[in-house]
Parts: C-alpha cells; sequence; structure tokens
C-alpha cells in the first residue's frame, strides 16, 4: 500500500471527504477543511473480536463480506481481503487490502459510503441517477436489473450524469435532491458491447473483475438535482415496454434499501430512515418498468423513461 | 393484542407500511387494512373497532369482521401482533 503523502480531498454524495491516498475516479477538489465528514487513511485493520453481525445471504460459501460491531465501530471484512474500520458514525475510516487500491475504492464507493451516509441519518438508496432538463429520474432496482445499463444509454440520448449505485437524498425547500456521485459508470462487459459496439471498447475497472467504466466526465452535473420521478426497474419477460404508476405502500416496498448489512442500522435509525422513504414517495411519482433485456427494448426503455419527467 | 416489539410502521398516503425490526422484513397495508392496524395499536377491541370502522366505511359489519379476523390472523402468523 503507498504511503501517506498530503491529503487529497473529494466531494462524493455530498460528503467532503479527504484521503491520505488518491482514489481513482473521484475528482480532487480544493479545499484546506480541518473537519471533513469523512477522513480515509490507510492502516492496519484488526478484527475487533466482536460478533459477526452480517455476511452475505450466500449459503455454504465462504461470505462475500462480513462485518463485525463494538460499540460504535464497525469493522468490515471482504473475501479479496479488503478491510475497512469505521468509527464515529464512519467519520473516520481506516482501510487495507491485499488486492488492489482500485478494487478497494469499488467498496469504498459502493456499500462501505451508503453505509456512512445511513449512519449520519441520510437517505441512501441503491440507485443510479441522471439528469434530463434540471430533473433528476432516479433509477432503482434489485442488482443486475439494468440501473446502470438504462442510465447509460439515457445518458448516450443526451442526460447528464448524476450518480451510479448510490443516491443520496437531502431535502432543500420541502423537496428531495440527489447529490452527485462521481463521474464514472459502472457496466458489466456484455452492457458495454450492447452499448459500445464490442465489450472492451471501455476500460475494466479493476484488473480481478468484469465490470467495465464510462467516463461521464462532460456531463456529470456538481450539483444536487432536484428528483423528479422514480423508475423502478423490473423483470424483463414483457413483450414492449411497459410503465405502471406505483402508489401508496407499494411505491415504497419497491424502493426501500436492501441490503445484507441492513439490520447493522438501530432500530431508531431504521425507523427514520422507513420514514424518509415514506417522505419522497409522497414527494415524487414512483413508476414500475417492465421490458425485455435486448437492445431494441432499450430504445424503448429509454424512450418511456424520458416521458417520465 | 398490541404491536409486537421491534414492529415500526409508517403511514404511506392512506396505506401503511410495517418493518420488523428483528427480521428485516417490510408488509404493506391497503387503506382498510391501516386503518384496523392502527386502531389494534391503540389497544381497541375488536368489537370497538368494528364500530368504528362501521362509522367510517360503508361496509357490512359482517364483512368488516370477517376482514379484521382475518387480518388478525395473517398479522399473528407473521409475528407482527401479539
Amino acid at each position: 500500500m503507498p504511503s501517506a503523502g498530503v491529503p487529497e480531498h473529494y466531494r462524493v454524495y455530498g460528503l467532503a471527504l479527504r484521503s491520505s491516498i488518491a482514489i481513482e475516479g473521484l475528482e480532487a477538489v480544493t479545499s484546506n477543511t480541518t473537519d471533513p465528514d469523512v477522513d480515509l487513511v490507510t492502516g492496519d485493520v484488526a478484527p475487533l473480536g466482536g460478533e459477526l453481525l452480517a455476511t452475505d445471504p450466500a449459503d455454504d460459501e465462504e461470505p462475500a463480506v462480513q462485518v463485525e460491531r463494538v460499540g460504535d465501530t464497525f469493522v468490515f471484512a471482504y473475501r479479496d481481503g479488503t478491510r475497512f474500520r469505521l468509527e464515529d458514525r464512519g467519520r473516520r475510516i481506516t482501510t487495507e487490502w491485499t488486492s488492489t487500491a482500485a478494487d478497494m475504492a469499488t467498496y469504498l464507493l459502493g456499500p462501505i459510503l451508503a453505509f456512512v451516509l445511513r449512519l449520519r441519518g441520510v437517505l441512501a438508496l441503491h440507485a443510479s441517477a441522471v439528469s434530463m432538463r434540471g430533473r433528476a429520474l432516479l433509477l432503482c432496482g434489485a442488482a443486475g436489473a439494468g440501473k446502470s445499463t438504462t442510465a447509460t444509454a439515457l445518458l448516450l440520448r443526451g442526460a447528464r450524469a448524476v450518480t451510479d449505485d448510490v443516491a443520496a437524498i437531502v431535502w432543500q425547500d420541502a423537496r428531495p435532491y440527489v447529490q452527485p456521485g462521481y463521474p464514472r459508470l459502472r457496466l458489466w462487459s456484455d452492457s458495454v458491447a450492447r452499448l459500445y459496439g464490442a465489450p472492451d471498447a471501455l476500460p475494466l475497472l479493476t484488473p480481478t473483475w468484469e465490470k467495465r467504466f464510462a467516463s461521464t466526465e462532460s456531463s456529470f452535473v456538481r450539483e444536487p438535482q432536484e428528483v423528479g420521478a422514480i423508475a423502478v426497474l423490473r423483470g424483463r419477460e414483457a413483450d414492449a415496454a411497459h410503465v405502471r404508476r406505483l402508489q401508496g405502500h407499494e411505491a415504497v416496498m419497491s424502493i426501500l434499501v436492501r441490503t445484507s448489512v441492513q439490520h447493522l442500522l438501530d432500530g431508531a435509525d431504521r425507523r427514520d430512515e422507513l420514514a424518509r422513504i415514506a417522505q419522497l414517495v409522497a414527494a415524487v411519482p414512483v413508476f414500475e418498468l417492465r421490458a425485455r433485456d435486448d437492445l431494441e427494448a432499450l430504445d424503448e426503455v429509454t424512450t418511456a423513461l424520458e416521458t417520465l419527467l | 393484542m398490541k404491536p409486537r416489539e421491534g414492529v415500526v410502521f409508517n403511514r404511506v398516503g392512506e396505506e401503511l407500511v410495517l418493518l420488523d425490526l428483528n427480521r428485516g422484513i417490510y408488509y404493506g397495508l391497503d387503506p382498510i387494512g391501516a386503518r384496523m392496524w392502527e386502531l389494534l395499536s391503540a389497544g381497541q377491541e375488536e368489537g370497538e373497532i368494528l364500530a368504528t370502522l362501521g362509522e367510517e366505511y360503508e361496509v357490512e359489519r359482517q364483512t368488516l369482521s370477517a376482514d379484521l379476523r382475518r387480518l388478525i390472523a395473517e398479522l399473528q402468523e407473521s409475528e407482527l401482533l401479539e
């Protein structure tokens, strides 16, 4: 691991992040703050010796991640040797890895910072977002539902990039806004082939994974975007792209945060999170979108989505 | 009857979402189910709930009674109510 030099400053999901190492994919910002929201350093991350709180639901295989908690300290240990210690509600994060810094950054910018946001009481949806005509469309759905692929297809048609995979929601003047993430979208190789003609049209995110990234620097918005609509991507059996408005509890349950670390949050925090989702659904229309999984359908999907805002 | 410890809920318009914190499972209730839950969690007995619902909804008491019993059975089976 590289040794610490001059710290880098970043802004991601609305968090001021100071890091002792450069983080690939993030844009450095000028800052001399001595009190960042999150301070990331490299160092040893020893097991806490506490109870294992969460593992992936996978049955007999070694789980992808194991989490321990002792007091306010959490340790996330990933199967590939990447480890994070979160202290003081995520204000201080220590990390070590045996794979690559790019693998570490993938966890950090995904589940780790999403969890930090939730510890801080910020609603962090598992969603990508693009902006069209100044308003954001959130794309929710289970892993593999096509969030990033659909977001990329919308960008190729002129939408602007807001965030990939983690949508932090904040309120301004009683309206919900989504915080910008960082100027990249991550795609599986087969999606790259569909969108760009060849699987290797885009570079690999890490040497160890079949996920590639598209730089969205030219269209990336750096300010929070007002959320205009939420689309939940589901199922791929429909003949034609089909859009249906979801209401009430159906809408809430379609965008609920489902993660393997759900029960790491205290009961009060999870009750507040449920209230925040209900508040979001009251303010923004939620649509379910069903479509086939092919390039032709993707065209229909983007056309349908463009009409939602 | 009362909600089990660790069950929280939130109104969504006229509907309701229940969250069982112990198991991390969510449940949704339609408007009438939501109202029944509110009355149940306020500690009302079946008879009182039917009287209240009879004033609020134009539905026969027999139908309401059957719906209430079914909901209570489902909630107990899901360990949301004790």
